[in-house]
C-alpha cells in the first residue's frame, strides 16, 4: 500500500479515514490532527500555560511530544501511586516519564503519594476496606486531586490527559450500557474551569485513534512503559474496548461515528445538566478543594481514613501535604 | 534441515507477541493472519525489521515479524 500523499510505503492504514501515510507524512500528520482538536473545540490559546499529566505510557508521552513539537509551553506532572504488585509498576512508570523530560530537557513535576500520605494508592484501599478490584477508583480520585492541586497552586491554564478516541469510546460504550447520565453529561472534550476551583481539563488526542498514537510513539522512538497498570487486569473498560474493535474491524469507522455522533447529539439538546449537580459550591475544610459535601472533599475523606489507621501517615501529612 | 523442515520454512513465517511465538502461513497478507489468530487488526501494529507495516502486506517465508499490542491502560469513569 502507498502512501496517499507522496506513493512511497506506507507505514499504516487508517481505514476510518479510508487514508494510507508513508512515515514522514503519518509523523506530520498527528501534530496537525490534534492541533484541529485543539482549534476546534478551543482547548486552550497558543500561549497558554499546559500541565500534561503523565502516566510514563504512550499516551501521555506522546501527547507531550506532539504539544512540544508543536510549540506549546507544557509541563509534566507524574503522580507517583506507590503502585508496585511485584513489577515495580509506580517506580518504572516515573522513570519513563522522568526520561523523556530530562531528553527534551523540559520540566517534570512529580507527585509521591506514598510520601506525602503515607501509604500507597493500593494500601490505602486495602485500609478503607474496599474490594482490591476498586484501587482503581481510590487511584483515579487521588490522581484528580493532585492534578487539580498543582494546576491551581502552579498556576497553568489547562491539565491535559492523553485519553484517546479508543478511551473515550469505550468510556461512552459502558456509561451508556448503563444510562449513567450524570457521566454521560460530563463527558467533554475539554471541561472549563469552575469558579469553585476545578482547573480546565482538556483531552487533544480524542479524536486520534489508539493504535495511531501507539505508531506515533513506534516512529518516534519514544521510550514507554509497555505494561498495563497491574490492578488494569481484567478491568471493564478493557473488554469494551476488545468489543469495539472487533466491530470496527468489521464495520471501519464505528469508533469514531459513535463518539463524535454523540458529541453532536449532546451539544443539540440530547441532555439537559443540571446546574446544581455540575458545580460544587462549597470548599473542603482541610484543602481547600472544590466538594458537594459540606466539610471534607472525597479525597480528604478517605486519606482521612487512610491517617487513622496509620499514625506514620499522620505525621507526614503534618510536615507538608498534597 | 529435512525436508518437513525445509518444507515448514517455504510455506509459514512466525509471529512474535508478548514473547509468545506464533506460527503463521507464509503468503497471506497480514490482516488475515491476524484475524485467523483471533486478533483484531485494530488493536495491533506489525512491525518488518525497524518499520512499520500496513496489514495488506503478503508474509515472506520464513520471515519473522514483531506484533505489537496497542490497547493500554486502566478503568476510567469519565
Amino acid at each position: 500500500m502507498k502512501c496517499r500523499k507522496c506513493e512511497a510505503a506506507a507505514v499504516i492504514h487508517m481505514r476510518q479515514h479510508k487514508l494510507a501515510l508513508c512515515r514522514g507524512h503519518f509523523l506530520d500528520w498527528i501534530p496537525e490532527q490534534t492541533q484541529r482538536a485543539i482549534d476546534t473545540y478551543e482547548m486552550f490559546p497558543r500561549d497558554a500555560r499546559i500541565l500534561v499529566a503523565v502516566s510514563g505510557g504512550k499516551d501521555s508521552l506522546a501527547l507531550w511530544d506532539v504539544l512540544l513539537q508543536l510549540g506549546y509551553a507544557a509541563d509534566g506532572l507524574y503522580i507517583d501511586t506507590g503502585i508496585d504488585e511485584g513489577i515495580a509498576y509506580a517506580q518504572q512508570s516515573r522513570l519513563y516519564a522522568q526520561q523523556f523530560a530530562d531528553q527534551h530537557a523540559v520540566d517534570l513535576r512529580i507527585v509521591d503519594i506514598p510520601e506525602e500520605e503515607g501509604t500507597s494508592v493500593a494500601q490505602a484501599a486495602l485500609i478503607t476496606r474496599r474490594d482490591p478490584k476498586k484501587t482503581c477508583s481510590v487511584c483515579g480520585l487521588t490522581k484528580r486531586h493532585a492534578m487539580n492541586h498543582i494546576a491551581r497552586t502552579g498556576r497553568y491554564d489547562v491539565i491535559v490527559t492523553g485519553h484517546n478516541l479508543d478511551d473515550e469510546a469505550a468510556v461512552l460504550f459502558g456509561n451508556t450500557l448503563n444510562w449513567k447520565k450524570g457521566y454521560l453529561v460530563r463527558q467533554e472534550p475539554v471541561l472549563p474551569a469552575t469558579a469553585s476551583g476545578f482547573a480546565r481539563k482538556a483531552k487533544p488526542f480524542c479524536r486520534l485513534y489508539e493504535r495511531e498514537i501507539a505508531a506515533y510513539a513506534f516512529l518516534r522512538g519514544i521510550a514507554y512503559m509497555p505494561e498495563e497498570c497491574p490492578f488494569a487486569k481484567g478491568a471493564t473498560s478493557l473488554f469494551y474496548k476488545e468489543t469495539l474493535n472487533r466491530m470496527e474491524t468489521s464495520r471501519p469507522g464505528t469508533k469514531l461515528s459513535f463518539y463524535l455522533s454523540y458529541l453532536k447529539a449532546k451539544s443539540e439538546g440530547l441532555f439537559t445538566a443540571r446546574p446544581e449537580k455540575d458545580a460544587p459550591e462549597n470548599a473542603c475544610r482541610l484543602c481547600g478543594q472544590p466538594t458537594f459535601h459540606d466539610s471534607l472533599c472525597a479525597y480528604c475523606t478517605l486519606w482521612e481514613r487512610v491517617r487513622q489507621a496509620l499514625p506514620s501517615a499522620t505525621e507526614k501529612k503534618n510536615s507538608g501535604s498534597v | 534441515m529435512t525436508d518437513s523442515q525445509a518444507r515448514a520454512y517455504l510455506t509459514t513465517a512466525t509471529f512474535t507477541l508478548r514473547g509468545e511465538e506464533y506460527t503463521v502461513r507464509a503468503g497471506s497478507a497480514v490482516r488475515d493472519a491476524l484475524l485467523k489468530l483471533n486478533l483484531s487488526p485494530d488493536a495491533y501494529l506489525v512491525v518488518r525489521g525497524d518499520e512499520l507495516i500496513t496489514d495488506d502486506v503478503l508474509i515472506e517465508p520464513g520471515e519473522t515479524l514483531r506484533v505489537l499490542p496497542v490497547i493500554s491502560g486502566g478503568a476510567s469513569t469519565a
